[in-house]
């Protein structure tokens, strides 16, 4: 090539750095008019396409450029640029490789390949790629970094093969003998270390070849960073002496003092060590400073607790420490008087009398003040036995007092009028805590009619709604008290919530995009990552059966996960030229354990749900559709073909509009056009023609096994699936984990019959492996404790006499004995009538709390209708249960203010027909519970 | 009324996103129910309708409308003026009057009125002791409450230097 081209060449180059793709194209276009079969330009042309969205040809381009010319790293460098791009860094990796084995020495090829492999964990290669870079160049302080981060992540190393240090630091010493800090690193002391103390050796490898004044003023925070990551890392290593005491010689290179005091947590990492070292006294004084500047933390209060003694785990104390606690408290109380932690922790230890007027003291000012968050700042405290039940008498008798005289009791002096609100606000929490939902509407509707302004009233409401079960009711609520604020987003939210539950995905969507940005509204809650909303609808749309829309949520939810994964990318360089190294590493562990979120695991227990599904009942294929729609009558079927007809036009139109706005919105400001791709399937339907769905769901399963091993679902689903997939090891494995993890749970026992039962059912073994998979079972079914010489019959038995008193366990035991013996039906119907609805214990003043909750009712009301299918038996447990539950009651009492409701046309119409026809009450009450049937799968 | 601490009164002007406040204000104090004119008049009204906070609780609010006579001047009539029960005699009621008042007078607005239940004494006598007066009655002005007739009130302000 003349040199003439070759500055073509570096033109191209040049152009695509810059962004200027059309005069790149056109150097390149003038480069391959005289050198067709150029590699390299034809793979630079292949790139600067992949940037113009012209991906098909980009591919074309550079494997052309690549075949042309094998030996030119740059080739291979480009097509992992490309393979990069498309997020498909396997291939990226080897594309990598490939040039490097051309140029080893490549800075810039080595330093992409060990951001992906940070990216894909791949810790031994990355550890071996920075050490490359530290010895290209051993000046960068980036590339000291690097190396030491890349042997901290290794430490952590699940992933990869074990990396020789020593061998690869031989190797560094011989590329570069003159260095004598890299044979510092070679040293003997280094052998056989864990790779975090190696990162701090490198570390201080590093710090030796700084000069005694750095840092310079403008790279002050970076150093301290660098040092705090040091010394985190010896806290890890557990060298806490060697951490405190570098903490103490390198305080004045740290940070500026203000931050050093307050902000970040230094001086919190120092007390850790004084305590964990045993510098107790000198714990405890830096513990009380702490506290003078910010007397609210708790953090400061455990940490002094614990330098004094007085910190249990269980948070379980004898009465000696609750002695000594409650002398400390006091103490402090009058030091912080103005402290809400040093009143509101002695409510945890202290039991009894000392209970009872330390929560008097506390909760006075606060509902005079009116703190409407009281209720959820004392709600742990209804853990603790007996505490409820003084707080229940404590507020009871303020309520008196205030009702009859204005003031608090033994008080002359009269509290603000809203104090008598706050009360009221405080009990209706109160009684729905505790399940008493009749009388916590009482208390909610009085304080409306008290003070019908505030809108926590109507959330409240709303809960209290929901818990007692009538959700639709309950998003009328939610919904009222949105209106009261349409610029408050948490109301808003709240509503969306309510409605969803209540399943009213249509409008709940109008309203979740009232606060979204104008334009492309419903995608925009997809682009926020708006996941709340996603599983909410999806579960929606899963109880009403459109499994292909509630697939199509839980699956975004999915996708978001992936693209956090995703996300990560960008950090590797960033965070290690700033220098946030800690956070970095900390970031690097949230994404390795990203998936064990609850989000996730709602969505991934929803796309399972919603495959078995698939599986269990596949959906009718057009032709046996019309095939049934052939055998009704002529006036029914034309009725059903205009309503099909009716729904289609309104579904295109819809669709139309949609696609306008989209349109509409697409363009923005700059007049430049944003091509979003329509979605071409925004009901799922595609989600739906699945193959194979227990594969799909398996997928998920996968993720839940791995990072949700600890939930009973995760094994549930294993077991469900397996099942199904006629895999009985596999289905045993789910069954053992379930029994591991809680061998009393209803749904454990169910699994573990429903598979002896199975397996006792299959024929005899034939082939090798059936008899292998025998042999298994034969060994293994001893084991069990449960079935221990016992048969299926004894075991369901034993297991209803140790739970006799549940409903839960009941209902399983139920459902077995019908599944053993399907002569004993009857028998199981009738195990199940016979529960009794305990009262739980409390001081009983007003009203028995019972055990059952609304959601088991609901789970047995499914039982008796459809798996014992008895019809009967399933209304006789409604009207039972409507005894409890007072679904038609609810509704009652709220048409008994009109004025809380006036403005609500929908909720007042629910409310006006149950008035107009109250022998209707029990068909409605069936209907509620009807809608509630699908809750629990 | 002594209570343990003062509890701060703030006013706060009226918009479409808290409208709903209004509303439950006027369904809780008053027998009538107001229609969309009354709402669109207030919101026109601007810093003529204010709602009250007793703390962060809204427990009262005036609400006005600005009226052209004729000669082009501009005079106010109070549509609604309530405080919820709990919170009278505690002075929010005389904060939210005396602000319109205030206003009138920094706007030379000359005239301020409003209707008046005949039987209503414990409003009459609050609207005089801020210097306003009976000065017609209006027969079969209610429809649907008892007695039907009212008062017009009035108050003619003091120009402020011109």
């Amino acid at each position: 090539m003349s040199t003439a081209h070759a500055a073509a060449s570096v033109a191209h180059a040049k152009s695509y750095e810059t962004k200027q793709y059309k005069k790149g194209l056109k150097a390149a276009d003038a480069i391959l008019k005289k050198f067709p079969d150029h590699g390299e330009t034809l793979s630079m042309k292949g790139l600067t396409l992949n940037c113009m969205d012209r991906k098909a040809e980009a591919y074309e381009l550079v494997r052309l450029g690549l075949k042309n010319d094998l030996k030119s790293h740059v080739c291979w460098h480009v097509y992992g640029l490309l393979y990069r791009s498309d997020r498909e860094y396997r291939e990226a990796i080897k594309c990598y490789r490939n040039a490097l084995k051309i140029d080893a020495d490549n800075i810039e090829i080595l330093r992409d390949l060990s951001l992906l492999q940070a990216q894909m964990r791949d810790l031994a290669g990355f550890v071996e790629t920075r050490q490359q870079l530290l010895t290209l160049k051993p000046n960068h302080r980036m590339n000291w970094i690097g190396f030491a981060v890349s042997h901290h992540l290794n430490s952590n190393g699940k992933v990869g093969k074990r990396f020789d240090v020593s061998r690869a630091l031989g190797k560094v010493a011989q590329v570069a003998p003159s260095s004598h800090l890299l044979l510092m690193l070679c040293g003997g002391s280094l052998i056989g270390k864990r790779s975090a103390s190696k990162a701090i050796d490198i570390l201080d490898a590093y710090e030796g070849t700084l000069d005694d004044d750095y840092p310079p003023d403008n790279e002050r925070c970076e150093h301290g960073e660098m040092l705090l990551y040091k010394i985190s890392l010896m806290e890890e290593c557990g060298l806490l002496e060697r951490a405190l005491e570098e903490l103490h010689k390198k305080e004045s290179k740290i940070v500026s003092v203000l931050i050093y005091l307050i902000n970040y947590p230094t001086r919190n990492r120092k007390f850790r060590f004084l305590v964990k070292v045993g510098h107790v006294e000198e714990g405890e004084k830096l513990w009380r400073m702490l506290l003078s500047m910010n007397p609210d933390n708790y953090s400061y209060y455990e940490g002094l607790q614990k330098c004094v003694g007085l910190l249990s785990e269980s948070h379980q104390y004898s009465s000696d420490e609750i002695d000594q606690l409650d002398a400390l408290y006091k103490s402090l109380g009058q030091q912080y008087s103005r402290s809400s932690a040093v009143k509101r922790i002695p409510l945890d230890f202290l039991n009894g009398k000392k209970f009872q007027e330390a929560a008097h003291n506390y909760v006075r000012p606060l509902l005079m003040k009116g703190v409407p968050s009281l209720f959820s700042d004392l709600s742990p405290l209804y853990d603790h036995p007996g505490k409820a039940d003084i707080l229940e008498q404590l507020i009871l008798e303020l309520e008196h007092s205030i009702k009859t005289t204005g003031g608090y009791p033994g008080r002359t002096e009269k509290e603000p009028p809203s104090t008598q609100l706050w009360i009221l606000f405080y009990l209706a929490q109160h009684y729905d805590r505790r399940g008493q939902y009749d009388i916590a509407l009482e208390k909610i509707d009085e304080a409306i009619e008290h003070t019908p302004t505030v809108i926590d009233l109507y959330s409240v409401k709303g809960r209290i709604l929901k818990h007692a079960g009538d959700l639709v009711a309950a998003a009328a609520l939610a919904d009222e008290a949105r209106c009261m604020d349409l610029a408050d987003r948490y109301v808003n939210s709240e509503c969306v919530k309510r409605m969803l539950e209540a399943d009213q995905v249509a409008l709940a969507e109008k309203t979740a995009v009232l606060f979204t940005k104008e334009g492309d509204q419903h995608n925009n809650l997809h682009d926020m990552q708006c996941m709340w909303y996603e599983l909410a609808s999806g579960e929606s749309y899963f109880r009403q059966g459109d499994l292909g829309r509630a697939l199509k949520k839980f699956l975004a939810v999915e996708k978001h996960y992936a693209d956090i994964t995703e996300d990560q990318f960008d950090f590797h360089s960033y965070c290690l030229r700033k220098m946030t190294l800690r956070t970095y590493v900390e970031m690097l562990k949230f994404q390795d354990r990203l998936h064990s979120h609850e989000y996730f695991r709602k969505a991934a227990a929803g796309a399972i749900r919603c495959y078995i599904k698939l599986y269990d009942s596949p959906p009718k294929s057009s032709a046996e559709e019309d095939d049934e729609i052939s055998k009704l009558p002529a006036s029914q079927k034309k009725k059903m073909r205009q309503k099909q007809k009716k729904a289609e036009a309104r579904a295109k139109k819809e669709a139309e509009v949609k696609n306008e706005e989209s349109n509409f919105s697409g363009v923005s400001k700059s007049g430049k056009r944003h091509v979003k791709p329509v979605d071409l399937d925004p009901n799922g339907d595609k989600l739906l023609q699945v193959e194979d769905p227990l594969l799909e769901a398996t997928k998920y399963l996968k993720l839940l096994q791995k990072h949700s091993p600890d939930s009973l679902e995760t094994h549930l689903f294993a077991f469900e699936l397996n099942m199904r997939k006629q895999k009985i090891l596999l289905a045993f494995q789910a069954l053992k984990q379930l029994l591991r993890l809680d061998a009393e749970n209803p749904d454990s026992h169910r699994c573990l019959i429903r598979f002896f039962d199975k397996v006792g059912a299959m024929p005899a073994p034939v082939s090798d492996t059936e008899k292998l998979i025998w042999a298994v079972l034969e060994a293994e079914r001893p084991t069990l404790s449960q079935l221990h010489e016992k048969s299926l019959i004894e075991a369901n038995i034993f297991f209803l006499e140790k739970h006799e008193d549940s409903l839960m366990h009941r209902a399983a035991v139920a459902d077995m004995l019908n599944v053993l013996d399907c002569s004993k039906k009857a028998e199981a119907i009738k195990l199940i009538e016979d529960s009794s609805n305990n009262l739980l214990s409390t001081n009983g003043a007003l009203g028995p709390v019972r055990e059952w909750k609304l959601k088991d009712c609901i789970a047995v009301h499914e039982l008796l209708g459809t798996v014992l299918d008895d019809h009967e038996a399933a209304l006789r447990w409604k009207v039972q249960c409507a005894e409890y539950f007072h679904i038609p009651h609810t509704l009652k009492a709220s048409t008994a203010l009109p004025s809380q409701t006036r403005f609500t046309t929908r909720y007042v119409r629910t409310t006006l027909k149950m008035e107009e026809q109250p022998f209707l009450q029990m068909e409605s009450l069936e209907k509620q519970l009807d809608k509630f049937r699908d809750l629990i799968v | 009324m002594g209570f343990g601490r003062e509890v701060p009164i703030s006013l706060d002007g009226v918009r479409d996103k808290n409208l709903m406040q209004l509303k439950k204000l006027n369904t809780a104090l008053f027998p009538v129910r107001y229609n969309d004119k009354y709402y669109a008049d207030a919101l026109a009204s601007g810093e003529f309708t204010k709602l009250a906070y007793y703390s962060d609780i809204c427990v009262g609010a005036i609400a006005c409308r600005l009226e052209k006579k004729e000669s082009g001047a501009v005079r106010v009539y109070i549509m609604t003026l309530g405080v919820l029960a709990p919170y009278r005699g505690l002075g929010i009621g005389t904060k939210l009057l005396n602000h319109v008042l205030d206003l009138c007078s920094k706007q030379n607005i000359g005239e301020i009125y409003l209707h008046v239940q005949t039987n209503n004494e414990d409003a009459i006598s609050f609207y005089k002791k801020f210097g306003f007066e009976i000065t017609d009655t209006i027969q079969n002005y209610y429809t649907n409450i008892t007695p039907p007739d009212c008062y017009v009130v009035t108050k003619l302000i003091d120009q402020a230097k011109k």
